[in-house]
């Protein structure tokens, strides 16, 4: 019964192939994202230099559309194609005994969209007046036709609502898979937390990224159609605001969920013993899902809500780290003892957890409104974010693709090289984000062309050369990875059934190519059954198949 | 132990899979209207005099007539399930074509009164949100259009049986849903 299949060319499903294709989408939009995060480093070091290799200096206006750029290419085209479309597409069906998507059309017509979407995201650099350059969060009076006259804007806003409708696709696909495609004695509470972490991911994905579908589609209007929903007099601004982060904050946990199922189940896979107190971690993280959408205003402390509303969002905001601590509490119990096994995917996972730790830790400071005020649109808002949204999600997503790369393309990437890329980027990671904190701390306002401009910012001119001198590292080190990557595949198809020794069914069962699972499959034990003595000693493993 | 449940039967997938979907694809739809109606509430509130003085207000008539097309259009459905399971399968495929029809008559019944509010120059908040709320609900309606045609082809070729005809069960709850949301839309643009 655990015969394990890796994707070969001959009989890859069609889940397989989706995912590969949004795995290179995600790919390449890193890429651009991250030298477009070297070029914003090299401005705040070097403010008027020509930038390296391509001799200009930037301009404020090329400046506010790179950031701007940067911002939406990460969190639209980046991390949501690895961790959902990747990463989803892949171990939804795989996990759940299903071997097939519940709608393999509308996956492929959902990846289709997404891959316009991204293209024309990038158009909107190649018209007149360039790529919009309000930031990600495109706020009016900004994102207006007045200040912002260019096409670019529209463009991007035409990208958003195509990406909405390919997500929420996507999420419809991967909720279905996960409601109904499950094996006979799957329940709930026997799915791995990875594939709990992709269905309240898809689940908030289908009920949010339609509010940002209204906040865009209002937006294209104001622009493009004459109406008013965001001028001062017949309309309000703050409109927007509170429609943007109805959806934006639910937004960074359809982000960060996925990560930390997956951090749930490695850190139980690496230590070899059950995952600690597993119900309490689903119910933390269940919890977690259904308050995302009464914390947003926490985004608008300063935006001239009334004090009762703003100081109803700082309980619920607070409210809402307690179940993150049970979470992160049971991660920690989970190791507690345990057999642990530093290969890269744990190595990954630990460092998730540090940094997403430090990073949500500073969100108490934002959540807080006598302490967001001083440090509110500072560069301690972007460290905040990004210890939490980038750096988390980076090291997760890596400790995945490290994981489950073998169910993509039957082999198994480098282990050493591996562990050199996590050593050079986890340390790294937190001392360019640790560099934003402390430049907000001091002081500096946030997405400044020039922060020296001002007297009092010079002080922070030595944190921030620092700063960019990781990130470049930082950038650099990415290199190892790619060439982990490009080795790999260019050698034969090798890899070991089970390399992980873990029992969970994408490893241990085998789906019938293009078709649906063995019907035979029954699932007798939950995703942890490591280190069982009983197990130990009637098949000398210490890990048994979910359906063995 | 732990085994019972275990065997307990599945749900046929092929025929829950796509009830499933379709629960989760109209709570997609459904927060789109509600932050449409959250825009409302709030572009309302904070206007003095609802609707705004020298506002031309929309003719009613039209509006009747979509409520019209849109219940034709509901009960067509209801027809077609209701024959389905009653196994008169060769009135299954005349009931889709009325379903069709009456739907996509709704749609330039939401398109004509879009024509109509640019015509008499509906401006401001109250005509922008008129017209955005109305394009929403017409793209609603024209998203849930090409199912009777496909569904009308099946249906000639014999494929719909009392026990299988999930297809019809979904868009036929599609469209109920279209049809509730408009008649909770109506009062809301016209009456409140
Ligand atoms: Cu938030």
């Amino acid at each position: 019964m655990a015969v394990a299949v890796n994707a070969t060319a001959a009989d890859t499903p069609g889940y397989v192939r989706i995912a590969r294709r949004y795995l290179w989408c995600g790919f390449a939009a890193l890429a651009v994202g991250g030298l477009l995060a070297m070029l914003i480093r090299f401005q705040w070091a070097y403010p008027g230099r020509p930038v390296p290799l391509w001799g200009k200096a930037l301009t404020p206006a090329g400046y506010q559309s790179v950031f701007t750029l940067h911002g939406l290419t990460m969190i639209f085209f980046a991390v949501t194609p690895l961790l959902i479309g990747a990463m989803g597409t892949l171990l939804v069906p795989s996990m759940v005994g299903a071997g097939r998507l519940a709608f393999p059309r509308l996956a492929s017509v959902a990846w289709w969209l997404f891959l316009l979407s991204e293209l024309t995201a990038f158009a909107s650099c190649f018209v007149e007046l360039g790529a919009p350059g309000n930031g990600w969060t495109m706020y009016p009076p900004l994102s207006t036709k007045v200040e912002s006259p260019g096409p670019g804007q529209t463009v991007m806003l035409v990208a958003m609502l195509l990406w909405v409708v390919s997500s929420v696709m996507t999420a419809v696909n991967l909720l279905t898979t996960l409601i109904r495609g499950r094996a006979n004695g799957l329940g709930w509470m026997r799915l791995p937390l990875t594939a709990w972490g992709l269905f309240l991911t898809s689940l908030l994905t289908a009920l949010f990224l339609p509010v940002l579908g209204v906040a865009a589609g209002l937006l294209f209007a104001d622009r493009e159609l004459g109406t008013s929903y965001f001028a001062a007099r017949t309309g309000n601004p703050l409109l927007y605001q509170h429609l943007f982060w109805i959806f934006g904050h639910p937004e960074v946990y359809i982000l960060i969920l996925p990560v930390w199922g997956v951090v749930g189940d490695f850190v139980a896979f690496f230590s070899r013993k059950p995952a600690f107190w597993y119900r309490g971690t689903v119910y933390a993280m269940c919890a977690i899902t259904a308050m995302s959408g009464l914390v947003y205003a926490h985004h608008m402390f300063v935006a001239g809500i009334g004090p009762m509303l703003g100081r109803s969002f700082m309980i619920l905001t607070l409210l809402i780290s307690l179940p993150g601590e049970v979470m992160f509490l049971n991660w920690l119990l989970t190791l507690w003892r345990g057999s642990i096994r530093l290969d890269s995917p744990m190595l990954f996972a630990l460092g998730t957890m540090i940094v997403f730790g430090i990073g949500g830790l500073s969100g108490l400071y934002l959540g807080a409104i006598a302490t967001d005020i001083p440090l509110h649109d500072t560069m301690f808002v972007v460290g905040h974010f990004h210890l939490t949204m980038a750096a988390a999600t980076f090291l997760g997503t890596f400790g995945a693709i490290y994981f489950w790369f073998p169910k993509l393309y039957g082999r198994q990437l480098n282990e050493t090289l591996a562990k050199v890329h996590f050593w050079l980027t986890a340390p790294l990671l937190l001392l360019v984000f640790g560099g934003q904190l402390l430049a907000g701390y001091m002081g500096q306002p946030r997405r400044l062309f020039d922060p020296y401009v001002y007297e009092f910012l010079h002080r922070v001119k030595v944190v921030n050369h620092g700063t960019t001198m990781f990130a470049f590292v930082l950038g650099a080190a990415q290199l190892v990875f790619v060439w982990n990557l490009i080795a790999t595949l260019r050698r034969p198809a090798t890899a070991v059934d089970n390399p992980w020794r873990v029992g969970t069914l994408e490893w241990t069962t085998r789906a019938v190519p293009g078709g649906e699972a063995a019907p035979a499959l029954v699932v007798r034990r939950g995703p942890h059954e490591l280190s069982n003595p009983e197990v130990l000693a009637a098949t000398g493993r210490d890990y048994i198949g979910q359906a063995e | 132990m732990g085994d019972v449940i275990a065997y307990r039967p599945k749900p046929d997938p092929s025929q829950s899979g796509p009830k499933v979907g379709m629960i989760l694809f109209l709570s997609a739809w459904g927060m789109l209207f509600v932050s449409l109606f959250f825009t409302w509430a709030f572009v309302r509130a904070q206007a003095d005099v609802w609707p705004p003085p020298d506002t031309p207000t929309m003719p009613r008539h039209i509006a009747w007539l979509a409520t019209a097309a849109v219940a034709l259009c509901a009960a067509a459905w209801f027809g077609a399930n209701r024959l389905t399971r009653a196994g008169r399968r060769q009135a299954v495929a005349p009931a889709l074509a009325l379903a069709f029809l009456s739907g996509a008559a709704f749609v330039g019944l939401h398109a004509w009164a879009i024509v109509v509010g640019r015509q008499i120059r509906m401006g401001g908040s109250y005509g922008s949100l008129f017209m955005t709320m109305l394009f929403f609900h017409a793209l609603l309606a024209a998203t849930g259009l090409p199912a009777p045609v496909v569904l009308f082809r099946r249906a000639l070729r014999g494929l719909y049986s009392p026990q299988r005809h999930i297809g019809i069960r979904v868009w036929g709850a599609y469209w109920y849903f279209t049809a509730a949301l408009w008649v909770v839309m109506f009062g809301v643009l016209y009456f409140l």
